[in-house]
């Protein structure tokens, strides 16, 4: 049970008067020394501290334009002060996003300007001391780099970039966070975020198969590792543990098995989470995104296709062809990757699958917009596909869904209050606060439409709305995955033989 | 009671070795998290997850689990309380990071109305398998 109290839930989100410093003490554990390593980061924070980060402030600068632009343009308008979900949710006037990106700011200009150099003062440029760096752990672990912010500032200043750069120069100086870093370290080992071996999967994927046959009647198929298939799904792993993830993952294969291609999951590559992004670090966000190349290689597939995660789609639609391209292996008439949306739309578009919409009827459903799906990439050959496309298909699977206030959707829509590497206990306070202004719109919904489930696709937001909806007198199953709706409304026509009988189902279109 | 606990635990509760585990432990680990008696219904959940642990050293999906018994979804819940509950109660380490977190998440802070109308938690049913010795 949470020690401190929960945001009461107004009709719309209010700015909070400031409560200077009521959120210095949120700071997540700091990644051990062996967690550290694997990384390519020191174990624990390094004697010369201080002139190592001025240092890696000044590398980070020179290879990234946009750094060095983002630390300078910013005039102190304002724009962007009460557009934190962190700062409506705190009152902790350093969670207005130009205070929090002032506390790198203000170093770099002492080490990196004229005017900071020889007359701090004047400029409001400071020393880097352990005062500020304790700051900078503090509020660069209460921003979800959700980039609401960036959307109202007049200069696009993107304070992710600079949360990222942050929490990259604490890693290079051996302060490191150890959700993110322990996580990232378990993907190399294992291939996945929740540690699941090979054989784990597989034995769950059984069990989706029998599950689904059981429920059906038809042999929908949940391959691991197969060689020669059209498409690999690289999915978050929460979707093989999770709920209502798994109900998700479900829906997928239904849909595959519905549009007659042939597909595989990867144990290799058996994670689309890649938390290389959440710590600024390309060099580990590489490594991560290499081992879905190197599977796609090796197990041959024509195209690769991305489950619902927020910011692995951000992953995957900005950085992955640069990462671990080219991708000139795979079939150049499909997009390099694609979307597990952008292929359900396709189909529907095209009338393949027909759905029963009354199996949702039991619902009335919202959606959550995802922040790094919203505001960090795109679906579809059209503007704002991002937003068209979940709807679509919200709509072809169900008969009653309702859009949230325009405060709170599409490209203004608010972080569930867990992205960024946040989703951890550690960090419960700045999580259930930072949830306020979604659970405000959601509240709103709810009593003028009677919505009663919200749906999401991404891992994360379903995780994190799971722990925090019970705080506001919700409850934890009123959030659902997107192709759970479209799992629920399928209608399958293929491969609907006597239990026994092969099933007729991959490779046919 | 201490005495019946005297086994290695981590910072978070968990058995340090998942072979220290037996069924009288089992039961003093389920009165420290005030589960109350351990009946039939319990110990088939715990031998399976415990064996899947065993076999796989991974977590296992609760939908699956209760799937394989014939339950509905929120069986773990009113059994065990949550998902973290079932594994302490079986004896089993701490799963990693990312599976503590997720399992932590599906952990209900305010048991008073965890689930949506229709799928409220209930005392333990009948329906969810042979009740107590």
């Amino acid at each position: 049970m949470a020690d401190f109290d929960i945001p009461e839930l107004k009709e719309y989100p209010i700015i909070p008067h400031i409560q200077p410093g009521v959120m210095a003490h949120s700071k997540p554990f700091v990644a051990k020394p062996e967690f550290q390593e694997p990384l390519g980061y020191p174990g624990e924070l390094v004697d010369n501290w201080q002139e190592k980060a001025i240092e890696k402030l000044g590398e980070l600068k020179g290879k990234y334009r946009s750094l060095q632009v983002f630390l300078d343009a910013c005039v102190k308008c304002g724009a962007c002060t009460d557009k934190c979900h962190y700062y409506l949710g705190t009152a902790d006037p350093k969670n207005m996003p130009v205070a929090r990106q002032d506390l790198l700011r203000k170093v770099y200009r002492r080490y990196y300007t004229f005017a900071g150099k020889y007359f701090p003062k004047l400029v409001g440029a400071v020393d880097l001391t352990r005062e500020v760096l304790d700051d900078w752990y503090a509020y660069y672990h209460q921003c979800s780099q959700c980039r609401r912010c960036s959307v109202y500032c007049p200069y696009g200043i993107d304070t992710a970039e600079i949360s990222m750069a942050a929490r990259e120069i604490m890693d290079s100086i051996g302060l490191g966070q150890k959700y993110c870093n322990e996580i990232i370290g378990k993907v190399f080992k294992i291939g996945n975020n929740l540690g699941l071996p090979e054989p784990a999967l597989a034995d769950t994927l059984e069990g989706l198969e029998e599950e689904v046959y059981e429920d059906t009647g038809v042999k929908v198929r949940y391959p691991l590792d197969e060689e020669g298939a059209e498409i690999l799904l690289v999915t978050p792993s929460a979707d093989f543990f999770a709920e209502p993830h798994v109900d998700g993952l479900i829906g997928y294969g239904k849909v595959f098995h519905e549009a007659g291609v042939s597909w595989t999951l990867s144990s290799y590559a058996s994670e689309a989470a890649n938390f290389g992004m959440f710590i600024g670090s390309y060099e580990n966000m590489r490594r991560v995104a290499l081992r879905i190349r190197e599977a796609a290689i090796k197990l041959g597939v024509k195209r690769i296709v991305f489950g619902e995660c927020g910011h692995a789609w951000r992953v995957a639609y900005s950085f992955l062809n640069t990462l671990a391209g080219p991708f000139d292996f795979l079939d150049p008439n499909y997009p390099v990757p694609q979307h597990i949306c952008e292929f359900t739309y396709d189909l529907i578009k095209q009338g393949r699958l027909k759905f029963d919409k009354s199996e949702n009827d039991h619902m009335v459903l919202t959606f959550h917009d995802s922040c790094n799906v919203a505001r960090a990439s795109r679906m579809g050959d059209f503007p704002g596909g991002q937003f068209v496309i979940p709807r679509e298909i919200i709509k072809a699977t169900c008969n009653h869904f309702y859009d949230m206030d325009d405060w709170g959707i599409k490209e203004a829509t608010f972080c569930c209050g867990g992205g960024g590497g946040l989703l951890t206990d550690d960090l419960m306070e700045v999580r259930i606060k930072g949830a306020l202004p979604r659970m405000e719109a959601l509240k709103d919904v709810v009593e003028n439409y009677g919505v009663t489930h919200m749906a999401a696709i991404c891992a994360i937001c379903k995780s994190q709305f799971t722990k925090v909806l019970p705080y506001y007198g919700f409850t934890m199953d009123q959030i659902v995955s997107v192709h759970q709706l479209v799992s629920n409304a399928i209608i399958l026509t293929r491969g609907t033989e006597e239990p026994g009988g092969e099933a007729e189902t991959a490779d046919a279109a | 009671m201490t005495e019946r606990l005297a086994v290695p635990r981590d910072e978070y509760g968990f058995l340090v070795d998942p072979a220290d585990w037996n069924r009288e432990l089992a039961q003093a680990l389920a009165d420290e998290l005030g589960i109350g008696p351990l009946t039939p219904g319990h110990w088939r959940i715990i031998d399976y997850v415990r064996e899947h642990w065993l076999k796989h050293q991974a977590i296992h999906s609760v939908q699956q689990t209760c799937r394989h018994f014939g339950l509905d979804r929120k069986c773990i819940w009113r059994l065990f309380g949550g998902p973290l509950e079932l594994w302490k109660v079986a004896g089993l380490p701490y799963p990693g990071l990312e599976a503590y977190t997720y399992m932590e998440n599906e952990e209900p802070d305010r048991p008073a109305a965890p689930f949506h109308a229709g799928t409220t938690a209930r005392p333990v049913s009948p329906a969810d398998g042979p009740a107590g010795p």
